[in-house]
């Protein structure tokens, strides 16, 4: 009794004493507190640091403490100021107690003595005027500046802004000779007009550090003491059991001169998923709802992300495990139970062929291919396995796939013109066809000239023109890196720079591309003169230098085309980039959703659903040589690409983790080859062979597309996986039920109604083909019943049945990929 | 000084306004200063919603024409009438909404300060009170302060160099400055002579707050005028040939002329789209060519204020403009870093803002350009700019000649010398610099404010 009022009063005041070890029903009994960092250990009396309370419940979770705890130094050398945060008055060294609830602590402190230093621009200035806003983007951050004031993009050029802020109109913004009169402290106070209204306080800490800054004569600092080197965060995961929960935290500095600082306050957090997760102003993470995200933490030019995952609170979950048919299932299934979701079991066989053959082939399996399927008495592994090598085997697989990277490549006329996209989608149908390593596939592309005839992959840089398009194209197709916004400033969520952007154009650099003898064809060759690439800023020669350092990587020369080097770096199997950015886009093509998603903007700030599953997938590629058909068949194989639609209550709202399998909508080329397969009707495009199938044509400029188009066909003007949309719409929704595709489609005269009724076909009969064809499965008894008492109800069966087939090619079981 | 001022007529006026009526109250009124008393108060709890960039109620207070001429309701008082006066209603409430919006209402002494400056008239007397006030005592420095102007006298015996609230005039090359002219202006941004060497020009302000030009008796040292104008420092200003207007270039995109003996605005100019920095008389003073930070170099008749042309062929903003001695010609620079020589006459039939007038694209400074200076005899152009390099080019042929170390990064200001052969340089180290021409040497080097030690500066 007595217990259970204290476990209480504990969850309300935080504050009572708790009876050790006694279990708790309306509260949670804490065992035991933690204290970090500990010792704690200051670097002058001018230095603020926040600490952390955790407490240890029963089940062994941890509970945030650090604002509900007290803190006490008898010797009164430092004070606590609330939220953790302590300052010390002076050096020395004491002893703090950390009391929470029952439990305390004894954090030794040091603090050292003051330090003699000056306060810079890099370590002390930069941060401050990042963290009151006056470098964001809609302020002076601006690429014009704001009010004749510019200063980079969030600080990442401190050079720069060292120079407007005080070069600038003759050093109008700070006043050495009075320091207190400083333009640059007037404005953001609001003594003076400032359209960016006011930004700091007199009496601040920040107000004191530009001060000082200006009294000690405005020094910038040195690079190789002053910049921050690395960032640490505490916790580096943040796991809360129930939304609501909240979790205190620290992010610490280490400067290139080993330094630390404790920089919670000016470091830059934000939420990589807002609606599960918010970042409040007191550094402090908070659980929104059930799901998943990142804490995202920028500091001077330094990312740090760190996990977050909100528990489902419920009661009552129990890990059934599933069969793991391979790997992936087994580290799908590992951070699916630590995170409380029960994954899907496998769907039914007729789900599953439609599925792997729209994936593998884009085609809906024909009527009978799923009979003989549901027919096939053997085991359901087994058997699944064989329709895995019959449709990775078929034609219509290689043309899929041609489509894909026909799609990633932007094989179309407005770049290639009549004659080159056909010979491009040859050469990319038989390296699909022979299962081409991807390395292999990589380094032709890249490493090619001459002409378009003798060699089509040289339609890769007809189609990227300058040095900063190739690398762009390549950075983003090949290693999933988005590079386009270094090339105006240095990227505000990752590390890349300006001068890397450059750096890595320059490799493109001595392209030239000069028509060829025949008419539309070019010859891509090497250039001898204008061979440089000069950067922007200040028109210095740039040579070409890797993104990242690989072991192993061919050195570079300074003279003549380094692409040789520029491929062998790419296709390293040291390269960190490569292997994970075409296993993450492969596995996104079979769920709709990357591990990192998007999957061609891989970066510190968006972290992957889950990483231990990319890695050994890109593992397993490298493993095998880059087989792609090989990572393909493990993807289909598993038990979790196998996964049912049908949700249960623990996974019903995870949408990234794939516990279960989520219906998309069918692609245009999907929809389209669909309808005419499921209605027996042909479609005529122009200027293409007869008889083509949408998967087949080699560009988005073919006539005729109108409908591809409506459904998102990419137009293949841009090399990102973004240009194919999958939204529904009404214009959509429209045109299925009322326009000419389906409309045409359904009453072909020699289409498949008109083929089994001639064929002498029963109602059983008319009607089962009618659903196998469209929906990959026989209709369940009830479908069946339905559908037979309108055969009976009317008089025309040919009419009756283009109904029954237009109900099926608008319902949603046909639209999607389930 | 400016502080006991205003502090000393609040006091005043908070008791006269307890005892009400009577001989004070009728001596505060008249003591009631737009610069000393409305002013701050004005900067302190109106203008963070009533300035140029969020014009609240169509209204901006940061100077006092835009204050007279009011927001959208029409202008802020009527001069002798504050019953009538629509500032006063909204600082009282008799008008919503009440003044300050959102914030506590201003102390009652506070409103009895705009009651009585508008019943007495609602002058602007910042120009009288900033000439009042000059002839302060001297700052003191424990930093030198940044260069931002430099000029010799006619007859080369004083070089006049910018300070802190003052004006440094130096007849020896040392760090004891031989007369002190102390004003308001927390920043000189412009020195010059008249061709008789009687008056000193100086122009400044203080950022984002008021801009003053000073006409200094260099001989008694005495401030003869100040004049204040605009509502942030004054930039490039220039003396025409005759020594009897000043023209400088405002914040709020206008060039404005102003007559030396009397203080009188002249002239107030809008053809330019942004801060003008830059002003230069023509040689025969009929005529003024601006630059600024929209990029153009504008011809314009100084007595009529008529737009003429652009010289130039726009590319970036634009900081620094000057004329050569005894031809139109002019040299302008800014943020593209090349200084362009440009006939201010047209040739030939021109279009708009084209290169006709073209006479030298210099080379590319190395660095933002902040100010250019021709030699006495014409022949020699000196660029200085975020550069520690000062170059020099010959005139005619716009080939480089030679090159003084200013020896830190950052030159405001170059001055030739009168009789030619040296260089003044200074800028964001504080020192000054003299290098002789032909060697390119520094033959002096000091540092124009004497500078107090004090345990502070090692903080």
């Amino acid at each position: 009794m007595r217990a259970a009022f204290a476990a209480a009063l504990w969850t309300v005041t935080g504050a009572a004493v708790l009876g050790a070890g006694t279990p708790a029903a309306a509260g949670e009994e804490i065992r035991e507190i933690r204290v970090e960092p500990s010792p704690l250990v200051f670097s002058g009396p001018g230095s603020v640091r926040r600490i952390l309370v955790t407490g240890i419940t029963a089940e062994g979770e941890r509970r945030d403490l650090t604002a509900k705890a007290t803190y006490e130094d008898p010797a009164g050398l430092v004070e606590a100021q609330g939220q953790g945060y302590i300052h010390p008055k002076d050096s020395g060294e004491t002893t703090l107690r950390v009391t929470a609830g029952a439990f305390g602590v004894d954090l030794p402190v040091r603090i050292e003595p003051a330090a003699e230093r000056a306060t810079t621009f890099l370590k002390d200035v930069l941060p401050v005027i990042n963290k009151v806003g006056c470098t964001q983007g809609i302020c002076h951050g601006a690429a014009k500046g704001r009010n004749g004031f510019k200063l980079s993009l969030r600080g990442y050029d401190p050079r720069f802004d060292y120079q407007s802020l005080l070069y600038d109109m003759s050093g109008r913004r700070f006043n050495r000779a009075d320091p207190g009169q400083s333009l640059m402290l007037a404005k953001p106070t609001q003594e003076v007009a400032h359209g960016g209204g006011l930004r700091l306080k007199r009496d601040s800490r920040y107000y004191d550090t530009l001060l000082k800054w200006i009294s000690d004569g405005v020094p910038f600092g040195e690079e190789s003491a002053d910049k921050v080197r690395r960032l640490e965060v505490l916790p580096q995961e943040v796991f809360l059991t129930a939304p609501g929960q909240r979790q205190s935290v620290v992010v610490l500095a280490e400067y290139e001169d080993g330094s630390l600082r404790d920089v919670t306050r000016e470091a830059h957090l934000g939420s990589s998923n807002t609606e599960a997760i918010a970042v409040s102003d007191g550094a402090v993470v908070q659980g929104e709802r059930v799901g998943e995200g990142a804490l995202l933490v920028r500091y001077e030019g330094q990312f740090v992300t760190v996990p977050v995952t909100v528990l489902n609170p419920s009661s009552g979950f129990e890990w059934s495990p599933l069969p793991q048919y391979n790997y992936i299932d087994r580290l799908v299934d590992g951070k699916l139970e630590r995170i409380r979701v029960q994954p899907s079991p496998p769907a039914s066989d007729s789900d599953f062929l439609r599925r792997v053959s729209l994936d593998l082939t884009g085609r809906l399996p024909s009527p009978e291919e799923v009979r003989a399927f549901l027919e096939d008495p053997a085991d359901r592994q087994e058997k699944r396995t064989r329709a895995i090598d019959r449709l990775m085997g078929s034609d219509a697989y290689v043309d899929h796939w041609t489509l894909k990277w026909g799609d990633l490549l932007r094989n179309n006329r407005k770049f290639l013109g009549h004659k080159g996209i056909w010979s491009f989608q040859e050469w990319i149908r038989q390296s699909v066809a022979q299962n081409k390593p991807y390395d292999q596939l990589v380094r032709e592309l890249l490493a090619s000239k001459g002409s378009t005839g003798e060699n089509p992959a040289v339609s890769y840089y007809r189609v990227a023109r300058t040095p900063q398009d190739a690398m762009e194209t390549t950075t983003q197709l090949f290693l999933g890196v988005r590079m386009v916004c270094a090339q105006c400033h240095d990227h505000p969520f990752e590390r890349w720079t300006q001068d890397q952007y450059f750096q890595m154009a320059a490799f493109f650099s001595a392209i030239g591309i000069r028509p060829g003898f025949k008419s539309g064809e070019e010859i891509v060759y090497e250039k001898r003169q204008d061979a440089e690439l000069k950067h922007p800023k200040d028109g210095r020669v740039v040579e070409p230098e890797y993104l990242v350092p690989v072991e192993g990587a061919p050195a570079l020369e300074s003279e003549g085309d380094q692409r040789p080097a520029l491929v062998e770096w790419l296709t390293s199997k040291k390269n960190p980039f490569f292997a994970r950015a075409v296993a993450n886009r492969i596995w996104s093509y079979f769920f709709g959703r990357g591990i990192i998603e998007p999957v061609d903007d891989i970066r510190a700030s968006n972290p992957a659903a889950n990483a231990p599953l990319l890695d050994a997938l890109a593992q397993d590629l490298k493993d095998h040589d880059y087989d792609l058909q090989h990572l393909m068949r493990t993807i289909v194989e598993s038990r979790t690409y196998q996964a049912s639609i049908q949700t249960n209550a623990w996974n019903e709202n995870d949408g990234i983790n794939f516990s279960r399998r989520i219906p998309r909508r069918l692609s245009a080329e999907q929809l389209a080859d669909a309808i005419t397969a499921a209605t027996g009707s042909r479609v005529e495009f122009e200027t293409v062979p007869d008889d083509s199938r949408a998967a087949q044509l080699p560009d988005p400029h073919v006539e005729n597309g109108e409908f591809l188009d409506l459904f998102g066909r990419p137009q293949r003007d841009q090399p990102c996986e973004c240009e194919r949309k999958s939204d529904m719409s009404l214009s959509q929704a429209l045109n299925l039920v009322n326009g000419p595709t389906v409309g045409r489609a359904v009453a072909d005269p020699e289409g498949r109604i008109a083929s089994l009724i001639l064929g002498g076909a029963s109602n059983r009969e008319l009607i089962e083909d009618l659903y196998l064809s469209t929906l990959s499965r026989p209709p369940t008894e009830p479908e069946y019943v339905s559908a037979a008492l309108l055969f009976e109800e009317r008089e025309s069966r040919a009419g009756t049945a283009q109904d029954l087939l237009w109900a099926l090619l608008n319902s949603n079981a046909f639209l999607f990929n389930r | 000084m400016t502080l006991l001022i205003a502090f000393l007529s609040v006091a005043v006026l908070s008791v006269s306004g307890l005892f009400g009526g009577g001989e004070a109250e009728a001596k505060a009124a008249a003591g009631v200063s737009y610069s000393q008393d409305i002013q701050p108060l004005l900067q302190r709890s109106c203008q963070g919603c009533h300035q140029p960039s969020s014009r609240q109620g169509g209204l901006d207070v940061t100077n006092f024409e835009n204050l007279r001429t009011g927001g959208q309701h029409g202008a802020s008082f009527v001069s002798g009438a504050p019953e009538r006066s629509l500032l006063l209603a909204h600082l009282t409430g008799d008008r919503e909404p009440r003044m300050p919006l959102g914030m506590p209402p201003l102390d009652a002494s506070d409103i009895e300060l705009f009651r009585k400056w508008i019943a007495s008239g609602a002058r602007d007397d910042s120009s009288e009170m900033a000439t009042r006030l000059a002839g302060g005592k001297p700052p003191v420095y424990r930093q030198p302060p940044v260069i931002t102007a430099l000029a010799y006298s006619p007859d080369g015996g004083t070089l006049a160099v910018s300070g802190y609230r003052e004006v440094l005039l130096h007849r020896d090359s040392d760090s004891v400055p031989d007369a002190r002219l102390v004003g308001t202006a927390d920043r000189i941004q412009s020195l010059g002579f008249t061709a008789d060497g009687k008056t000193l020009m100086a122009a400044g302000g203080r950022p984002a707050s008021f801009g003053e030009v000073q006409f200094w008796d260099v001989e008694s040292e005495q401030l003869r005028r100040a004049v204040r104008s605009c509502h942030d420092t004054l930039f490039g200003a220039s003396l025409s040939p005759d020594g009897t207007r000043v023209a400088f270039g405002c914040a709020d995109h206008t060039v404005r002329i102003v007559e030396v003996a009397t203080g009188k605005e002249l002239l107030k100019m809008s053809h330019h789209e942004n801060w003008v920095l830059g002003t230069v008389f023509g040689v025969d003073g009929k005529r003024i060519i601006s630059v600024g930070r929209d990029r153009a170099a504008k011809l314009v008749d100084a007595t009529t204020g008529a737009f003429i042309e652009n010289v130039n062929l726009l590319k970036g903003e634009l900081t620094a403009i000057a004329r050569h001695p005894s031809r139109e010609t002019v040299a302008i620079g800014g943020e593209d870093r090349t200084p362009f020589l440009y006939r201010v006459d047209k040739a030939a039939k021109m279009l708009i803002a084209d290169s006709t007038n073209l006479l030298h694209e210099l080379e590319k400074h190395d660095g933002e350009i902040f100010d250019l200076a021709f030699s006495p005899d014409g022949k020699t152009l000196a660029v200085s700019g975020a550069s520690s390099r000062v170059p020099l080019y010959d005139v005619e042929s716009g080939a480089a000649s030679g090159a003084c170390d200013a020896g830190h990064q950052g030159i405001y200001a170059v001055a030739f010398h009168p009789q030619g052969g040296r260089l003044a340089m200074g800028g964001f180290d504080g020192n000054v610099r003299i290098c002789e021409l032909d060697s390119g040497r520094t033959v002096s080097e000091f540092i124009p404010v004497p500078i107090q030690e004090t345990l502070v500066s090692s903080r």
